[in-house]
């Protein structure tokens, strides 16, 4: 990511409140700067994951050709599928794709609906291999046709002799009851089977990478018997995903599959727990033990804690001047990754994130310990005033008694953050493999480390 | 089977070549989508976007929004912004959302202004710009210049200025446009400083926009894609500017082709005998206007090369092959034998057992990709 160039000197700022102030408003008075309906989006590189999720990380098309061996027809105008050419270059997804497109006629006689069957076959008669799904992706447009994807797709695998499921990328509905993302989920595990439970296996739903194979997560489950934990991103093939119907439970580590576990409650009698992302120690420990409540199980919920705790004590001991701009282009909450920090001692200069409901917990305990850090949102319009790198508006609007700011090194946590602070220190900490649990702590505190270390090393070369 | 894409990726969509011309413009661009257009056209689509700041919003419209056809609400929303930005107009942009619902653009340009009117805020040129994302970038682009160039003249906005012979302006340089959108305008402005220009004007590259005001001032225009063409076209009957479709400076590419061909830069070039490898037929696929001035700096280095232009854009030059289909591209390379072609070479996918001399000249907007 580049520093702009061009830098806007307007005079005018972008709007902003403290967590104190958003913590006295609650979430019935959240300012309308954070509230997406309200305004026009801005549309800068920090705020392309609310734009276009897809552009990074996983987004409905790259996340529906999750089934190994699966390929995507895109049934769309152009335009929608004119960023996919970037999909294609990552490994693992080239010649996955094939596009369908959407002419003006079509859309006003549905005839493009007739030919879907027939683009499915000829497409499973072109591949050297023979899939093993296609997915048929259809987009807005579809939405407001009222579009029956599901007949059509059973109309294909009919004329193709493979399972054919749609998916949907409406951005339409994306702050909807079921967002595509959601949608997605429930889709790619209907094609579970009824299979025989077995008691020693458990499935991890939410994430389309894999969770960090040295979490804790893991080796608590074996710990208690568990022999086969399975995520759809680290199944070698469509028979394997399929052994995921044979689980004892599900746990749910993202909100957004919590339909599709609830489908799987439902059609096939696997009962799920929700868990969150946490940073926290404390509330990393504390979720522990309440799943191990919830398993009847006992065991020992603290491991781990002791080292990711002595990493973030070691990182301020080393490093007491640091001060953190987080982004929620991250593999985190950043509400609650800032209290993390705020926690350890480390001072926060703002966060870029629109509080939701459920930060509300957050915010409180952030405005007890950092009544100044500023919440800024990254699709609301005054955002094009952002000063980049000085932090100026920052220090005459907030930092009156104490300033935080430009005396101490910045360190930016998200890649949406470090696009406002082109000069400082950077951790994106945003990879598709998902930490989770005290050891992602523990990995966040040796990247900043590891950045802060570069920067120094930097700073003395030049 | 037609419209079945399984080698290609989709093209740059018009709403992304509308916003091309307008981006640096300083004005308020309003993409009347749900969000997932405006990410594409800017992180994708829109190479200045990671180093140059611009006022580009999603209308971030969800599903009732279209199905109850809320214009009032994307007006309140656009003049809020209006009041909080500095900007020199505002344009609409469309998707296929507002196609689908019927959206009527040259309405909400009626209640932008009058809302602004209402509300004594000053009157700003309102652009509404139909696009639909399911034509390709050329006609946003068209449309685009066209708009704003019409806006200003309804607005008394062009300044009063004398023509300036050392001044030449040219439309169909955005960055969806030139195969190498940096170095190409440095093969341009090199070849009309040897007509004796100073002054060169890339209307949408980095012309701000006095320089559309300015246009009057302009001695020559140039469409140096077929999208400029209708602007040429406009300011030619208003202001009695004349304008030719032309891309100057392609004669450089030839030092590709040929590497000992002189100094094309001085116009210094000699005939060959040969194409390379003793090669007679050569295809060239790209914008039509730059693969035509291409074809014949060609043509002037070997009067018997037979050259054959083709693209997967619109021309109006009848001696253009227009490709639309997969399929197309693969049988012309069959019939016409060539042994050499010069093309994005994404469309060697195509062609797997070619086994000719394929040349590769970037062409973004077909092929999605910065360096093939």
């Amino acid at each position: 990511m580049r520093a702009d160039s061009k830098r806007v000197n307007t005079g005018m700022l972008p709007e902003s409140h403290t967590v104190a102030d958003l913590a006295e408003l609650g979430p019935e008075r959240l300012p309308d700067i954070y509230r997406t309906e309200r305004h026009l989006i801005y549309n800068s590189p920090a705020a392309l994951a609310f734009n276009s999720p897809g552009a990074e990380g996983f987004g409905v098309k790259r996340a529906g050709l999750a089934i190994p061996g699966s390929v995507m027809l895109i049934v769309s105008p152009g335009c929608c599928g004119r960023n996919t050419s970037e999909i294609t270059a990552i490994r693992g997804y080239e010649d996955r794709f094939f596009y369908l497109e959407i002419s003006e006629t079509d859309l006003v006689t549905a005839r493009h609906l007739k030919k879907i069957p027939e683009a499915v076959r000829e497409i499973v008669d072109s591949c050297v291999e023979r899939p093993s799904l296609v997915m048929v992706c259809i987009t807005c447009v579809d939405a407001l046709l009222g579009t029956d994807m599901e007949r059509v797709c059973r109309a294909a695998e009919t004329a193709a002799g493979i399972p054919v499921r749609p998916c949907y990328m409406y951005a339409l509905t994306r702050e909807g009851r079921k967002p595509p993302m959601v949608q997605i989920r429930q889709s790619l595990y209907s094609l579970l089977p009824q299979q025989k439970k077995r008691g020693a296996s458990v499935n991890l739903l939410g994430y389309f990478a894999p969770v960090d194979a040295e979490s804790e997560l893991f080796s608590l489950l074996q710990d208690i018997g568990v022999k086969h934990i399975r995520e759809i991103s680290t199944c070698p093939d469509i028979l394997e995903f399929c052994r995921m119907g044979e689980a004892n439970f599900n746990l749910v580590l993202n909100s957004e599959a919590r339909a599709a576990a609830d489908d799987l409650a439902d059609r096939l009698s696997i009962p799920y727990i929700e868990l969150s992302r946490f940073y926290g120690p404390d509330r990393i420990e504390k979720q522990y033990e309440a799943l191990a409540g919830a398993l009847g199980v006992k065991w020992d919920s603290s491991k781990g804690k002791s080292a990711a705790e002595d990493g973030l004590a070691a990182l301020k001991k080393a490093y007491p001047d640091l001060v953190f701009s987080i982004g929620e282009t991250i593999n985190a909450n950043s509400f609650e990754l800032a209290l993390t920090f705020c926690e350890a001692g480390f001072d926060i200069l703002e966060i870029f994130r629109n509080p939701a409901r459920e930060d509300e917990y957050y915010l409180k305990a952030l405005a007890g310990l950092s009544p100044e850090t500023r919440v800024y949102s990254n699709m609301e319009p005054t955002m094009i005033y952002y000063d980049f790198g000085t932090g100026k508006q920052e220090e005459s609007a907030s930092c009156e008694a104490e300033p935080i700011c430009r005396k101490k090194r910045l360190v930016t946590l998200g890649k949406d953050a470090a696009w406002y602070h082109p000069d400082d220190i950077h951790v994106y900490w945003n990879s598709d493999e998902q930490p989770f649990g005290y050891m992602g702590l523990k990995k966040l505190v040796e990247a900043i480390a590891l950045a802060v270390r570069g920067e120094e090393r930097h700073e003395r070369a030049s | 089977m037609k419209g079945l894409r399984k080698a290609l990726t989709p093209f740059a969509p018009d709403q992304s070549g509308a916003v091309s011309v307008l981006y640096s413009l300083g004005g308020i661009i309003v993409i009347i989508d749900a969000g997932g257009c405006a990410g594409n056209i800017c992180g994708f689509d829109e190479p200045r976007w990671s180093s140059e700041r611009s006022a580009v919003f999603s209308a971030g419209l969800r599903d009732m929004d279209a199905v109850m056809g809320r214009d009032r609400l994307l007006i309140k929303k656009t003049v809020d912004c209006v009041r909080k930005l500095k900007a020199n107009f505002v344009a609409f942009v469309g998707t296929p959302v507002p196609a689908v619902i019927g959206t009527d653009f040259s309405a909400l340009k009626r209640m932008l202004d009058q809302k602004l009117s209402e509300l004594s805020l000053p009157p700003l040129p309102v652009l509404a710009i139909p696009t639909d994302g399911m034509h390709t970038f050329d006609r946003g682009e068209s449309l685009a210049y066209l708009s704003l160039l019409q806006e200003l003249a309804e607005r008394n906005l062009f300044a009063a200025i004398p023509v300036d012979e050392k001044r030449v302006g040219l439309f169909g340089v955005s960055p969806l446009d030139l195969p190498e959108y940096d170095a190409d305008r440095k093969r341009i402005s090199a070849a009309l400083r040897r007509e004796g220009f100073s002054k060169i004007i890339f209307y949408g590259a980095d012309a701000d926009f006095s320089a559309y005001r300015n246009a009057p001032a302009n001695v020559l225009n140039i469409a140096v894609s077929e999208d400029g063409v209708a602007a040429c076209s406009f300011l030619q009957e208003k202001f009695k500017t004349p304008y030719r479709v032309d891309f100057p400076g392609a004669d450089d590419y030839l030092k590709i082709l040929f590497p000992d061909s002189g100094q094309p830069d001085t116009g210094n070039t000699a005939e060959a005998e040969n194409l390379p490898g003793g090669a007679q037929s050569i295809l060239i696929v790209n914008s039509s206007v730059f693969a035509q001035s291409l074809g014949k700096a060609i043509l002037q280095y070997l009067p018997t090369a037979d050259v054959t232009i083709a693209s997967w854009f619109a021309s109006k030059n009848e001696n253009v092959f227009r490709l639309r289909e997969e399929d197309d591209f693969t049988r012309l390379v069959t019939e016409q034998k060539s042994e050499i072609i010069m093309a994005d070479e994404v469309q060697k996918k195509l062609i797997p057992d070619y086994s000719g001399t394929f040349i590769h000249i970037p062409e973004f907007a077909l092929s999605g990709k910065r360096r093939a």
